[in-house]
């Protein structure tokens, strides 16, 4: 039997079956068209580079989905780090005014749904992110996490609840 | 008596087994508070599909070619990539901005204020080089219209290599200032 020509037809299919719900995800989880392509790229490749294989295509679905949101946590944390070293630094130097049209091409790029989405602590936003976009279940989400079907409920629950609030203060 | 909120949204989302979910949908058609609360909740999925996402597709394709390039080209794209662009700080410097495409008459409209050089090449290849040398006042707002005009292979800012900015600059702000959006 050749493993590897049998390994490789699979990842093909599992490229195929999952690429849009794991690019989706990434970009819901970090907002940013870019950085989604570059997860879901380097989320791949472990995939690929991965020497036991996945029982079946929805734990690897899982398992690129944990691989993801680690990513996304890791960034936002360096982009935190970074954002301080930062203002730190800005503080030094003069700040040139914003022009009119500078201020209306920003506007213009606002995105409302990106905005709520990020005020969300990153453990709901990742779960409802899930639910909403991924369409999985609560089993399936709870799996993919780690934690309880009941937690899900809850962190869903309170994910809705907060997003209403965020929605009524930009809206 | 109303049943608590979350089960409300767990109703919502089909997660309530038949016992709950019956008793559920006959309090809804009796109560208003409650039928307005799932409506809140089906409002809120609309919202969030309510703008448009980036075109799966063509991702799909470019990362494709790269996972399928011999082994030793692989490298992580993530960590390559220069994060939380010190924007603001740009305002005070000037910036080159080389842009590669593959458009002729590409008219660019970047937020750049009275660009004082603008050189376009054509390599040998036949891609054409836009080369604008100007200070820009919203990295930020810059990158996100390159972005999405789209037709780019290549966006490379580079900063004036003179300039007392940089004698007091942190080493990672230099760095993260190097934005490198290749489609390779
Ligand atoms: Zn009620």
């Amino acid at each position: 039997m050749n493993v590897e020509s049998s390994s490789k037809l699979s990842f093909e299919i599992i490229y195929e079956s999952l690429f849009s719900v794991i690019y989706r995800v990434a970009y819901r989880i970090v907002g940013d068209s870019a950085m989604a392509e570059d997860m879901t790229h380097d989320a791949f490749i472990k995939l690929y580079q991965r020497n036991e294989a996945l029982p079946d295509l929805n734990q690897t679905k899982y398992w690129l989905i944990r691989v993801v949101k680690n990513m996304s946590f890791n960034y936002s944390k360096r982009k935190q780090r970074e954002r301080r070293a930062y203002d730190k630094f800005k503080d030094r130097v003069p700040v040139f005014e914003e022009s009119g049209e500078d201020v209306v091409l920003k506007k213009e790029s606002k995105n409302l749904v990106k905005d709520a989405l990020e005020q969300l602590p990153h453990n709901l936003r990742v779960v409802l992110i899930l639910k909403e976009y991924a369409g999985m279940n609560y089993r399936e989400i709870g799996e993919t996490l780690g934690i309880s079907e009941g937690n899900v409920k809850v962190r869903v629950f309170r994910a809705r609840e907060k997003l209403s609030q965020i929605m009524k203060e930009v809206m | 008596m109303c049943p608590e909120k979350e089960l409300l949204s767990a109703y919502y989302d089909g997660e309530l087994e038949s016992p709950w979910s019956d008793r559920i949908r006959d309090h809804l058609k009796i109560c208003e508070e409650c039928a307005a609360k799932i409506n809140g909740f089906k409002e809120l999925s609309i919202f969030l599909k309510s703008d448009s996402e980036p075109s799966v597709a063509e991702v799909m394709g470019r990362v494709r070619q790269t996972i399928q390039a011999p082994e030793y080209k692989w490298r992580s794209h993530l960590w390559d990539r220069r994060v939380s662009l010190p924007m603001p700080l740009l305002a005070v410097a000037a910036v080159f901005l080389i842009v590669v495409g593959f458009l002729f008459a590409y008219r660019v409209a970047v937020p750049v204020s009275t660009p004082s050089q603008v050189i376009v090449s054509t390599d040998n290849s036949g891609r054409t080089e836009l080369q604008i040398s100007a200070p820009v006042q919203d990295m930020e707002t810059l990158i996100k219209l390159l972005e999405e005009q789209g037709s780019f292979e290549e966006v490379i800012f580079q900063l004036p290599s003179e300039g007392e900015i940089w004698s007091q600059g942190e080493p990672e702000l230099i760095r993260a200032v190097d934005f490198n959006r290749s489609g390779q």
